[in-house]
């Protein structure tokens, strides 16, 4: 199989898992949305209704029959602005195209902070947020786990080596956001050292270096508690990639050549476990994109997770569609960015499987 | 090492492992304590979870009490309540109504005014009007009394009386009064300095006037007065007491974190193990199908999930199931294709034995210690997403999780008024919890994985 | 002077069960331009006696006793540093039974042989000397450029023999080298060692579970049994002759092609963390009399080189 062949086919299966997730998405959501939806054409209408009502008390021109027809009218158009009164099957067949040309409509409720009601204008509002707090977190999580899963591997039997386990064990029985709860009830209010969350202060400082500065500070809480969740699963994760990779048997006859140990643990092992390393990097980067959802809810950091919550709360279809969408673009991205990447690191892959 | 170790031999060998590892055994006695909690908590305490929701019931508890034991610190700022109770005297009777007095007396000698104080006189027919006057150890005196008598009453009730008692002493409107400030009314000497903190110490009375309906009785009568510091753990703002809010959480959590990382990992094991052992298009087709899965954004597709179905216990973990079990599906693929390249499987094909008796014979087997590992490693992630859940206020119905008594310390602003306990000790359990689970894990992976 | 002396090494693995005694209280002697040959059943610690010649033995294995002369320098009582410097593939190198898998996977073959003459400071044309590498084990100079994923098992196992003549050691120690392989690739590797040694006036310890592998290239043989040497002395005479019981009984078992020799010899190795008294073969050998479980035979001298540790000479 040429590679040519082999990249086509890596990227229709990537499509049509992409199709097939937003499927899934739609279908689950769907009923409960619809319903939602007439609900509040429902009240819309009544309210509107009223409106008329009380105004065309005092000119007494309008009769009821006639306002009936306005409401109906009024609730026609309501309806087609929610596309309620399309069949199934053409309503899901243009969600998806929609969806597929990026194309994710107008919100329901939600507005980005210029006003605009496009949901891609909403999303871009909010991802750079996002980005800012978590892919740096997350990028700082990568370094410093890497570099404690090395040591640990390198110096087994001693505190390092025991050191990784147990911040691992932390990782997987801490919740980031009650860490966070936590950190803002100590170092926001009990001792004021850090806000106790949002963006920047209010109002924002003026110039932008007092603007960053400001930033950085408001980061810092989300930031310790984003790391001391995650930095042990991931120093467990590149431990246990090299221990395994140590124990193959280039190693022995590594050593057995005379090579020093350090050149055998960084050029060896090291290049021989890092297309695996990169898998864990490729999924902890595009994972760092949902952010935390509810870190960000209890840091009041307006990124796409706490986007994403709000937009759950007012039922507001297209932009949950949007926000998933994107999501799980950049997690396929990243996955077939790393296919290639790990073909590029590993010579038993590059020949196309 | 023998490869082709007995299914039995080898899970006695996984068991042996983690008793033998000294933080699986930890693990293991841990599990089993919480366990019974789960069971005490459930057989004593399941009327009690049906009430949490509602405020009346904690109504007679004292309100952001923190945990008693931090009393020891400091005895005379930091106490538990104290209720008192006496034996009514009617003092009036006749067909139209009746008059009863209740008189208590107690001593304070603490350096703080309790929290709040409350009065519960039960009767079997409703109170028509309700007076009380208090006597301060000096023998000064106030009068409480309310428009609309009911058999629980704070000194919210009764703060009309009170402020205007305040405002007489101190010349001038409280600016806002809570229960602490009417209650330091309450035992401040009069005076400018009535609210200045000080504390009147020494013998206080209580005299309460009741007119009821013509032949009521009595049934109940008490006076709290409110500490500040309440059982193992505090208590919310609600009065609900902490402790008890563990313990009920106890059982729902090792249920939904067991159910579910038993469903995902059953579903994919067997999933990701068919998958591996058949090869070929079926395994391209399942592998396609654990892709979709896997590349759904975990929390918020279950966060939609969970805002729209409401779903109940089993539900819910069905759904978290449903969401994780692709990635025991990679792993137990992968496994079986390296099992299946071993030559003994080879061997049975030559032979001519069904596959599916191979599956069983040589694949399931050998992916049960697997299995169990990631079983107990899937616990706590399995623990959290439904804790993080119920933080989100998506609660399973009808239930009390920590995730839902954190949520209501969010929302009551725990975190602003130093309510640290109530942020604390549920966390704090849902770490205890997970850690066992871990614990386990890394041992039994040990085992598994660790000999090559 | 033989080029290798070793004098009663021991290596112990220090495991959950007890001490294992891997490597006995083993003397060992080769010459230059000798092939000693040591053969022995799995787990009878002959690996472990190659890795101990390498100082390769990791936690929880360690040497206890013992001396290993190089010449006349005990490698033993050198810095690890120095013993990379001076000796390690230099001097001794070796090859694996898994050194189809001794390739790091992510380099090129030619790479690897060029690495292993950077840091010990070969000087010369780099490029030159791995295209006589290859020629010398019979692969063709392209195969320098290839991943070892893209060899076969067999030209891997010749690509790294190449790797080990690399710095023209005095000493190639081969462990199970062609185990792994099929049988007419073991045919073959076992010709090229046996035409290097005669080229390269190689010194080679050969060690297999194959006894009539070793009756092809070595001089000398070595019986070794859960640690322990129990006979040793001129290959073709223990042939011919085999005095230990151990002996006979894997000579018959090769003399019948129908039997499998390792089965072939009723009973099981001892744990060589609990070893029985006196004898470590009394347990199965078929003339073991009252002092043999009482008392350990020491390892005798016969004639000339033959030695024996048997009670019943
Ligand atoms: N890393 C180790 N840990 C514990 N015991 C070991 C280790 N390596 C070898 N041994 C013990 O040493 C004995 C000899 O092993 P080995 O030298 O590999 O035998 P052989 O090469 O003759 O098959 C084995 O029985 C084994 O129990
Ligand atoms: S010493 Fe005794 S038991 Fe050992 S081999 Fe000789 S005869 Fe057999
Ligand atoms: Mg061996």
């Amino acid at each position: 199989m040429g590679y040519k062949t082999y990249l086509i086919k890596e990227i229709i299966i990537y499509v049509t898992v992409l199709i097939a997730a937003m499927s899934l998405l739609y279908i689950l959501t769907y009923p409960v949305i619809q319903e939602v939806l007439k609900a509040t054409v429902q009240t819309e209408a009544e309210g509107f209704k009223q409106a008329i009502l009380k105004h065309a008390s005092g000119h007494g021109n309008l009769n009821l029959t006639s306002i009936n027809i306005l409401v109906n009218k009024y609730k026609a158009s309501l309806m087609a602005a929610y596309g309620l009164n399309q069949p199934l099957y053409l309503k899901y067949f243009i969600q998806m195209k929609n969806l597929l040309i990026f194309n994710f409509g107008n919100a329901y409720f939600l507005t980005a902070p210029n006003g605009s009601h496009k949901v891609y204008a909403i999303i871009a509002a909010y991802l750079p947020y996002t980005i800012i707090l978590f892919t740096t977190g997350t990028i700082i999580v990568i370094l410093v786990g890497t570099l404690l899963g090395l040591l640990s591997a390198r110096y087994a039997g001693t505190v390092w080596d025991k050191l990784v386990p147990t911040i691992a064990v932390v990782h997987s029985s801490l919740p980031t956001w009650w860490l966070g709860f936590l950190l803002i009830a100590a170092l926001a209010y009990a001792i004021k050292i850090f806000p106790p969350g949002g963006i920047t202060s209010i109002p924002p400082p003026k110039s932008p270096l007092m603007y960053s500065i400001n930033m950085l500070y408001h980061m810092a809480l989300p930031l310790i508690a984003f790391f001391i969740v995650n930095v042990g699963g991931f120093a467990y994760v590149v431990r246990s990639l090299v221990i395994s990779t140590t124990k193959e048997d280039f190693v022995m006859t590594a050593k057995a050549r005379g090579l020093s140990d350090s050149r055998i643990l960084y050029r060896h092992i090291l290049r021989t476990a890092s297309p695996s390393i990169s898998t864990q990097v490729a999924l902890a980067i595009a994972g760092s994109f949902a952010g935390g959802l509810t870190t960000e809810i209890v840091f009041n950091w307006h990124g796409v997770g706490w986007l994403t919550y709000e937009a759950i709360l007012l039922n507001d279809l297209p932009v949950i569609l949007g926000i998933n969408f994107v999501l799980t673009v950049i997690l396929l991205l990243a996955l077939f960015i790393n296919e290639m990447i790990k073909g590029y690191l590993d010579p038993r892959i590059k020949a196309g499987e | 090492m023998n490869k082709t170790v007995s299914a039995e031999t080898g899970v006695k060998l996984y068991v042996n492992t983690i008793i033998k590892n000294k933080s699986g055994l930890i693990g293991v006695i841990m599990i089993l304590f919480f366990v019974a909690l789960s069971i005490y908590a459930v057989t004593n305490f399941s009327n009690v979870s049906h009430q949490w929701e509602n405020s009346i019931y904690w109504e007679t508890y004292p309100k952001n009490a923190m945990p008693y034991w931090m009393s020891y610190f400091n005895p005379n700022k930091i106490f538990a309540t104290e209720a008192i109770t006496t034996k009514p005297s009617i003092i009036y009777s006749s067909n139209t109504y009746d008059i009863y007095q209740l008189n208590y007396n107690f001593t304070w000698y603490k350096e703080m005014a309790p929290t709040d104080v409350v009065f519960y006189i039960k009767t079997n027919s409703p109170i028509e009007s309700i007076q009380i006057l208090w006597i301060k150890p000096d023998g000064t005196n106030i009068t409480l009394s309310t428009t609309s008598p009911v058999s629980v009453s704070d000194l919210i009730t009764y703060s009309s009386s009170i402020d205007s008692y305040i405002t007489e002493q101190i010349g001038y409107v409280p600016p806002s009064t809570t229960s602490q400030t009417l209650s330091q009314a309450l035992f401040g000497y009069e005076g400018k300095g009535l609210l200045n903190g000080t504390i009147e110490k020494g013998l206080y009375r209580i005299s309460i006037t009741i007119v009821t309906s013509p032949n009521t009785k009595i049934l109940l009568n008490k006076v709290y007065l409110e500490g500040n510091a309440y059982g193992l753990f505090g208590t919310d703002s609600y009065g609900r007491p902490i402790d008890l809010g563990i313990l009920l959480g106890f059982p729902n959590a090792l249920e939904i974190g067991l159910l579910t990382s038993i469903i995902s990992v059953i579903g994919g094991v067997i999933i990701g193990g068919i998958s591996g052992f058949l090869g070929g298009k079926t395994d391209s087709a399942m592998n396609w199908v654990t892709l979709v899965i896997l590349v759904l954004p975990a929390l918020p597709f279950l966060v939609v999930l969970s805002y729209i179905m409401r779903p109940n216990l089993i539900l819910e973990a069905l759904l978290i199931a449903f969401l994780s079990w692709p990635f025991y599906a990679i792993i137990a693929r992968s496994s079986a294709q390296s099992i299946k390249n071993e030559t003994y499987v080879e061997a049975d094909k030559v032979l001519g034995i069904p596959s599916y008796r191979t599956f069983f014979t040589h694949f399931l087997p050998r992916l049960t210690p697997f299995a169990i590992a990631y079983t107990a490693l899937g616990v706590p992630g399995a623990i959290i997403l439904v804790e993080t859940l119920s933080f989100l206020g998506l609660t399973p119905a009808g239930l009390v999780t920590w995730g839902s008594i954190l949520n209501s310390a969010e929302s009551n602003l725990a975190a602003v008024n130093g309510w640290w306990w109530w942020i604390l000790f549920p966390g704090v359990m849902i770490i205890l919890v997970s850690i066992p689970f871990v614990m386990i894990g890394f041992a039994i992976e040990k085992a598994v994985f660790g000999g090559k | 002077m033989p080029i290798l002396t070793i004098k009663n090494l021991s290596i112990h693995f220090y495991t959950p069960k007890g001490v294992r005694k891997a490597v006995d209280r083993v003397d060992l002697e080769l010459n230059k331009g000798e092939v000693v040959g040591i053969a022995g059943e799995s787990g009878s610690g002959k690996s472990t006696l190659a890795l101990g010649i390498m100082r390769l033995i990791n936690y929880p294995g360690k040497i206890v006793s013992g001396e290993i002369y190089f010449n006349e320098e005990n490698i033993l009582k050198m810095s690890e540093d120095d013993f990379n410097k001076k000796i390690r593939w230099k001097k001794i190198a070796m090859i694996f039974q898994g050194s189809m898998n001794g390739f790091t996977p992510v380099f090129k073959i030619g790479d690897q042989i060029r690495e292993v003459m950077e840091i010990h400071g070969y000087n010369g044309d780099y490029d030159k000397r791995i295209k006589e590498l290859l020629n010398m084990v019979e692969l063709d100079e392209s195969v320098a450029n290839k991943y070892p994923h893209e060899l076969s098992g067999g030209m891997r196992q010749r690509a790294f023999i190449a790797m080990a003549l690399a710095l023209n050691p005095e000493i190639l120690i081969c462990d199970e080298p062609t185990t792994a392989l099929d049988v007419i690739t073991q045919a073959k590797i076992l010709n090229l060692l046996k035409k290097l040694k005669k080229e390269l006036n190689l010194s080679i310890i050969f060690i297999t579970h194959d006894l009539a592998l070793l009756s092809e290239i070595s001089d000398k043989l070595y019986i070794m049994y859960a640690g322990a040497i129990m006979e040793r002395g001129d290959s073709l005479q223990i042939y011919k002759n085999p005095k230990h019981p151990y002996t006979q009984l894997l000579m018959e078992a090769i003399a019948d092609i129908n039997k499998d020799y390792i089965k072939g010899i009723p009973g099981f190795m001892p744990d060589l963390a609990n070893l029985p008294n006196g004898c470590r073969f009394s347990n199965r050998c078929p003339f073991a009399m009252d002092i043999c479980k009482k008392k350990e035979p020491e390892l005798k001298r016969l004639d000339g080189d033959r030695y024996v540790s048997c009670w019943l000479y």
